[in-house]
């Protein structure tokens, strides 16, 4: 069921069991697995079902830090969210991601690798890749051209990764949202405020604007926010009306802690006796099944004190064409979503070149490395107001020592490796080359568009903002979704591990939470 | 021994000549020059680069400048007189090679100029860049 909330009459109460705060990819993740249950589902999506620029507007904001995309455009604020923009790189976490290491300050998560696990095969099924199994042995006796540069396995590893469609989860999904008889989708509800009971312990109902100048009012029993990682922060900042501070923020911890995965081109490989390379040859945009990647072993990891990396292998000929998207990236969000739907139609028309075109003999290293949690890496509230009256957000994006010296690390390894192997030799990018200086950045250097942590999970409401449950501490009904809740980044694109995550969080709540809503109802009134 | 190496070493201890003259001695032959060439390096760069390379690693390591340490570094005793016998190159190549691959298993690396070299290959760019000085 579907309404646009402009068209309602003004100061419309909208009530439901559960409210689903955004229709991105985990908001409509969370809607479709409550589809055909006995509860009535809220999905609240501030845009409509395109990118329009009066929407991207909202997300406006500054970059005070480190250089990053400019927030009017990193995230699209639409029914589908940002799998209107994303490149459907998949791949799950490592065990070592969740674990405490003692060389990372802030790392570990209070749920492991295998309470995720179930999880990632329905995150599979919804973006639509052809299967859960990650092991290059799996793949390689699916495709036995598929062959691993002689690697010592203590040391590097060929981490897997699958390719979405990639699915865009705005037209993917649609029918079956609006055809849910228990699911109301309302477009251009954009919640500006999460208002609570006196004592601060739940969230009563949410408040909705939208440029018609209408505002509502939604009830629920319990509150799902699936806005983004800088929208999760920004909205717990924002509602302040009963706690000074935001919500869930009595330790201060609401926006710290945001990363990104640090990509950028680290060196150059010589191989001269290359001739197979199909395992690491470059994605190619709906052709590629399956590709890897050199990944750290976790031996090698807490051996050198450095941060989970990867690397892929760029041949220099694609390289030399490829500008840093750092630079790249518009600020155009409605123009880079035409531009991508321009890419799709000339699939299957675009002359990428077999791998044996290319001289496969010199490359370029695109490493791809976790960033270490940093608590003054953050989110804040800027003074600036959007249209529909909510503060905007202040990106102070912020890099450490070791997510440098991680960097260089890898490159040393994977340099130590193909000499061993006596298969090829590494020079490091220049920025890369003086090992006391752990502090300047090549302004090539980009975040991978993935942000997270910002409303980071602990197992205690002094290191974090949400349970291992994802609910937000203190406050008995309301719980993020999404990558804000990670507290450490790992090495892999994010969304895969969100979407298992939110899958988690769903049938939590359907299990130990749904159960009590009558008691709960009452309680409440 | 043979006749001809035991003659030369001899001379060598006779007249008190040292490492140094030794060097100064066979720094000429060929076979010298090709101990001196990084092989799987060269097939990567130019003789300038490795040059350079040489410098480069000269000016962090200012201790090794001097082909009598560098060729007694790349060198075992066993290497000196398989020199002397002027024999067998091509295994006192090999082992330098194989010197190399233990230096990459054995974490013996050196960064220079962004280059991640065993030591040794390193230093035969060392004493490369000496030699063609
Ligand atoms: C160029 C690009 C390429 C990427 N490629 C990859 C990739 O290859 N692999 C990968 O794993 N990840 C990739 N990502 C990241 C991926 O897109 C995100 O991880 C993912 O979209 C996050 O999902 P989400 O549901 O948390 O947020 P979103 O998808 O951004 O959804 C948030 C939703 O909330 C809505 N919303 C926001 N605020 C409000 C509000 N106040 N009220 C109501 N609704 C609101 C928004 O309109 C939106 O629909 C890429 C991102 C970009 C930009």
């Amino acid at each position: 069921m579907h309404r646009d909330a402009t068209k309602l009459e003004n100061h419309s109460i909208i009530e439901g069991d559960i409210c689903i705060v955004g229709a991105g990819m985990a908001g409509i993740a969370m809607a479709l697995d409550w589809i055909n249950t006995p509860y009535k589902v809220i999905l609240l999506e501030g845009g409509g079902f395109n990118v329009e620029t009066r929407m991207q507007d909202l997300y406006q904001g500054k970059n005070t830090g480190q250089r990053y995309y400019p927030l009017q455009s990193l995230r699209l604020h639409y029914f589908g969210g940002t799998s209107g923009h994303w490149a459907g790189f998949c791949s799950p976490y490592d065990p070592i991601d969740f674990k405490k290491r003692d060389w990372i300050e802030h790392s570990g998560w209070p749920i492991q690798f295998n309470d995720l696990l179930p999880y990632y095969e329905q995150a599979r099924e919804i973006v639509e890749i052809e299967s859960s199994n990650f092991d290059f042995d799996y793949w390689k006796k699916k495709d036995p051209e598929l062959e691993s540069l002689p690697l010592d396995k203590k040391v590097l590893w060929n981490k897997m990764w699958q390719f979405s469609p990639p699915t865009r989860f705005g037209s993917r999904y649609k029918e079956e949202i609006l055809k849910a008889s228990n699911v109301h989708l309302y477009t251009y509800a954009n919640v500006v405020n999460l208002e609570t009971d006196d004592l601060v312990s739940n969230v009563k109902q949410v408040l909705i604007r939208n440029h018609a100048g209408k505002e509502h009012v939604v009830k629920a029993k319990c509150f799902i926010m699936a806005c983004c990682a800088i929208q999760n922060a920004r909205m717990l900042l924002a509602s302040n009306q009963q706690a000074p501070n935001g919500l869930g923020n009595d330790h201060g911890l609401v926006g710290r802690f945001f990363m990104d995965h640090l990509e950028v081109m680290t060196s150059d490989l010589f191989m001269p006796f290359a001739k197979q390379i199909k395992l690491y040859y470059p994605w190619v945009y709906s052709e590629t099944k399956v590709r890897a990647e050199l990944a750290l072993t976790d031996q090698k990891q807490s051996q050198l004190k450095i941060l989970n990396g990867t690397a892929s292998l760029m041949p220099k000929e694609i390289a030399a064409n490829k500008s840093p998207n750092i630079d790249t990236f518009p600020e155009d969000a409605v123009a880079t979503v035409e531009m991508w739907e321009e890419m799709n139609k000339l699939r299957g028309h675009e002359n990428f070149g077999s791998p044996e075109t290319y001289n496969c003999k010199e490359f370029e290293l695109f490493t791809r490395m976790e960033q270490a949690p940093n608590p003054n890496s953050r989110i804040r509230l800027d003074s600036e107001r959007d249209e529909l009256g909510v503060l905007r957000a202040n990106l102070d994006w912020r890099l450490t020592s070791i997510d440098k010296r991680s960097i260089r690390k890898l490159q040393e390894v994977i340099g130590e490796e193909v000499g061993r192997a006596e298969i090829g030799r590494i020079r490091l990018k220049e920025w890369l080359r003086d090992e006391e200086n752990n502090s300047d950045w090549t302004s090539e250097l980009g975040g991978g568009w993935h942000n997270m942590g910002t409303t980071r999970m602990a197992d205690s409401p002094k290191k974090g903002v949400v349970d291992a449950n994802c609910k937000v501490y203190g406050l008995s009904n309301l719980y993020m979704a999404g990558s804000s809740c990670f507290p450490t980044s790992g090495a892999a694109n994010p969304t895969l591990t969100l979407l298992a995550l939110t899958f988690k969080l769903s049938k939590h709540l359907k299990e130990n939470v749904a159960k009590n809503f009558k008691s709960l109802q009452k309680a409440m009134a | 021994m043979k006749r001809r190496s035991f003659i030369v070493v001899s001379v060598f201890s006779l007249f008190g000549i040292g490492v140094f003259s030794f060097i100064r001695w066979i720094r000429n032959s060929g076979n010298v020059k090709e101990l001196a060439n990084p092989r799987f390096l060269s097939l990567l760069c130019d003789s300038s680069t490795i040059r350079t390379l040489g410098r480069a690693y000269l000016k962090l390591k200012p201790g090794e400048n001097g082909d009598d340490i560098l060729l007694n570094d790349l060198l075992t005793e066993k290497f000196h007189k398989k020199l002397l016998e002027r024999t067998d190159m091509l295994a006192a190549e090999s082992q330098i090679e194989e010197r190399i691959k233990q230096d990459f298993d054995s974490n013996n690396i050196v960064i220079v100029q962004g280059w991640v070299l065993s030591v040794t290959e390193a230093r035969q760019c060392a004493f490369f860049s000496i030699l063609n000085s």
